[in-house]
């Protein structure tokens, strides 16, 4: 009888714990209170995340033990983290490590930079450093041999576009873009930052505001982080103008909600997309997120 | 004595392999290394090029030897004929007719300008050519496959320069299975003008009194320069490989110590020397024919690479080596087929068909050898105009289909192309021509086909651009401003 209990005891404790297992870290916030959204202003990029994913659920509530992970940052061009061209290093290099705490197999970092000599884009803006310090593994999104063909649902101008594997093949997508203006889109942020994962820029050039919205029906991204300490607020969004004006904000916008963490990093820029253009409604009306952010549970914290 | 053949081994070895990871496209710094090379430093007017005459007046054509990468690959060749066919070098005859007008008219017309001609013929460019566009794709090819190493996108090469590269090549080798060095004692130029020196050799190799004419030597010999029966030694046609002593069990070969040429072998005569002077001349005049006529034709021009300056200067000394090419990160530099005219082929030029001049990249311009780029520093590059570009408004996305686009104002290095109000909320391109450098950004990612929006033409002589930090009001110099408030805006 006695060594029955134990046993009993032994089972339920071994099923407990892999329950335990499987729920979020985070469970601390329930899901109904988590908010929709997450701003942060006033620390370091990589601290402010720290704040904003305890708020918003905790890594665990994305990340699950064995998943493999896409951490996709802003890596366009061949500039140094001073310059604000591409996501900050810090932040991505916290997002690793803490996507490889929460159990998650494997991060990958990669963009298919604008700049060809991609090698570089990786070493000048940091990310490389801090990714491999953090444990994650940099990919190279420059190879179009390692593209696949893949034909998008609902897509209006897009309908089928070479697609980076990470996107397709890991378990969690993180979007990191950096917040920027825009000569031709007003605004290159989320939403933007997934011109990344496409081989063919140019016919996205074609028409720019519905490919935004096609690509990011590829896959919506689970979590996205827009790095808004250094914003270039007009002339960007290389930096290399002469009329490039940039803002420290030090703030940080969080969201599952790809179309409302755009919308309001648009308002934190000051600017409006054209109404003909505006890739954030376009999103919203082809079931992307919500960009009436009355309608959002919004935290801020200054 | 079999020290001196293995010093040239490793020696060799070494050299061929550096001058290979130069074309690799991932270790610039070996790229460095073909300034070693004699040709391009000759023509660079390096004092390297100096070592080498004064190795040729000492010792004998050692460049060819223990430097030149043809002559390695000539060698391999070489050795597996000897193996695979079972055959042992026999005299070759001297073939200094041959040799000289070869010599003579190949550097009359690179003096009178017609490089990229030259370099058809020319040692280093050969195998350059060769590995450009025939070994560095094969090599990114198997990085790309395996993840071993870099991996980058293998920038389509341009098929007529790869199917002459890979003749030529195929040629010398070929000759080279059945008769080793065959061109460096024929065509090949700097066989020539080593050959001059290597004559008067002070530490040639001759028959001592020891020989026994064993004929062991004979059969060993790169250059075919020996000839036991006749007892002479051709120091002009010796590579200075030390095949020859490595097999000597009699110690029959020593370096004699003069600095007369032998007389043995055979002087020319008033009629060849006229003939020769004749081939100068035509040479002389047919390279000049062949630049006024074919050279810089056509309509729109080609950008070339920064640092070319006169364009036309640049188009009379480059080989067409193409190690700038193999180093171009932004995969803007391809070789010109008939863009520069006939007497620019396998030149680089700037194409952005697979990619645009890197802003924060100075290589081609540091890595020429030759010095038909000059170096130019980072702030000079950035600022060193090589085309300008148009802007067609009736054929822009903005302007036809009413779509926001500014991919060439993103693309835009200096601010020369920015995006500017137009109408509903769009933005429309707007030239300021004093920025412009020509990089070819804009018309690399112009999404607008066939022909693109914004095209960049080349221009024949560079130009210095406008500082565009010059640009910037002096209130607006301090871009980093902090934000105007603390709360979000929303």
């Amino acid at each position: 009888m006695f060594r029955r209990d134990f046993l009993k005891g032994l089972i339920f404790t071994a099923v407990t714990a892999g329950l335990l297992e499987r729920i979020p870290l985070g469970a601390a916030v329930k899901k109904g209170e988590a908010p929709d959204l997450v701003a942060v202003k006033g620390k370091s990029p990589g601290d402010m995340f720290d704040l904003a994913i305890a708020e918003i659920g905790g890594m665990g509530a994305f990340v699950r033990k064995g998943q493999s992970v896409l951490v996709k940052p802003n890596i366009g061009w061949k500039t140094p983290p001073q310059d604000g061209a591409d996501t900050n290093p810090e932040l991505v290099g916290r997002i690793v490590k803490r996507a490889l705490e929460a159990g998650a197999s494997k991060v990958i970092v990669f963009d298919h930079t604008c700049d060809k000599d991609w090698v570089s884009c990786y070493k000048l803006s940091g990310i490389r450093d801090a990714v491999e310090k953090a444990g994650g593994v940099m990919v190279t999104g420059n190879n179009l041999d390692e593209y696949r063909k893949v034909k998008i649902k609902n897509a209006k101008f897009m309908t089928e576009a070479l697609v980076h594997p990470a996107l397709l093949d890991t378990d969690v997508v993180i979007n990191v873009p950096v917040l920027k203006n825009h000569g031709g889109a007003v605004m290159t942020c989320a939403m933007k930052n997934y011109m990344g994962v496409v081989w063919d820029r140019r016919l996205m050039h074609k028409s720019l505001a519905q490919s935004i919205v096609d690509s990011v029906l590829i896959r919506k991204p689970d979590l996205n982080v827009v790095d808004a300490s250094l914003v270039m607020t007009s002339g960007g969004p290389t930096g290399r103008s002469p009329k490039t004006r940039r803002v420290r904000m030090d703030s940080l916008l969080m969201s599952r909600d790809i179309v409302a963490v755009d919308t309001a990093a648009l308002k934190m820029l000051r600017l409006t997309l054209p109404s003909e253009k505006d890739y954030l409604t376009m999103g919203a009306e082809q079931g992307l997120g919500n960009c009436d952010l009355a309608k959002l549970k919004i935290k801020r914290i200054v | 004595m079999k020290k001196i053949k293995l010093a040239r081994i490793v020696v060799s070895t070494c050299c061929f392999f550096l001058i290979c990871a130069g074309f690799s496209g991932i270790c610039y710094a070996a790229g460095q290394g073909a300034k070693l090379e004699f040709f391009p430093a000759f023509a660079a007017g390096s004092l390297v090029a100096v070592f080498w005459f004064l190795a040729a007046l000492i010792w004998g054509r050692v460049f060819c030897s223990w430097g030149c990468p043809l002559g390695y690959i000539q060698d391999i060749a070489g050795f597996l004929g000897r193996k695979l066919r079972r055959a042992k070098s026999i005299p070759q005859a001297p073939r200094r007719l041959l040799r000289y007008s070869a010599g003579i008219f190949l550097l009359v017309i690179f003096a009178f300008g017609c490089g990229a001609l030259f370099g058809f013929f020319e040692p280093f460019s050969v195998t350059g050519r060769f590995f450009n566009s025939v070994l560095r794709p094969a090599f990114q090819y198997v990085g790309n496959q395996t993840h071993l190493w870099y991996f980058s996108e293998i920038t389509p090469v341009a098929w007529g320069i790869t199917a002459a590269g890979t003749l030529f090549m195929l040629l010398i080798a070929g000759a080279a299975f059945f008769r080793e060095r065959l061109f460096c004692n024929t065509l090949c130029p700097v066989g020539f003008m080593l050959g001059l020196f290597a004559k008067m050799a002070k530490f040639r190799l001759q028959f001592s009194e020891k020989c026994v004419k064993c004929k062991g030597c004979e059969k060993v010999c790169k250059g075919g320069c020996i000839d036991v029966e006749k007892g002479v030694i051709d120091s002009e046609r010796c590579v200075v490989c030390g095949n020859c002593l490595a097999v000597c069990r009699f110690d029959g070969l020593k370096g004699k110590g003069s600095f007369l040429p032998d007389q043995a072998v055979e002087n020319f005569d008033g009629k060849r020397r006229v003939f020769l002077a004749g081939l100068a001349v035509a040479g002389a005049a047919g390279a000049t024919g062949v630049r006024v006529k074919c050279g810089s034709a056509g309509k729109t021009f080609p950008c070339a690479p920064p640092g070319a300056g006169d364009v036309e200067t640049f188009n009379m000394k480059c080989t067409g080596c193409q190690l700038c090419v193999a180093n171009c990160p932004g995969k803007v530099l391809t070789p010109a087929l008939f863009e520069y005219g006939l007497a620019g082929m396998g030149q680089p030029r700037m194409s952005t068909a697979n990619g645009f001049c890197d802003p924060e990249c100075s290589r081609c311009s540091n890595i020429c050898p030759t010095g038909a780029l000059k170096p130019l520093t980072l702030p000079e590059k950035k600022r060193c105009r090589v085309g300008m570009v148009t802007y067609y408004r009736n054929r822009c996305v903005v302007v036809v289909d009413e779509e926001s686009c500014g991919a060439c104002a993103e693309h835009c290095p200096t601010g020369a192309l920015e995006m500017v109000p137009y109408k509903n909320g769009l933005t429309i391109p707007k030239v300021t021509p004093e920025l412009c450098v020509g990089c070819g950004g804009c018309e690399y990612i112009c999404p607008v086909r066939p022909q693109q929006a914004v095209i960049v033409n080349g221009l024949r002589k560079q130009e210095v651009a406008a500082d565009p930090a010059k640009y910037r009001s002096r209130d607006e110099k301090k871009n980093e401003k902090p934000a105007a408030d603390d709360a979000f805006p929303f």
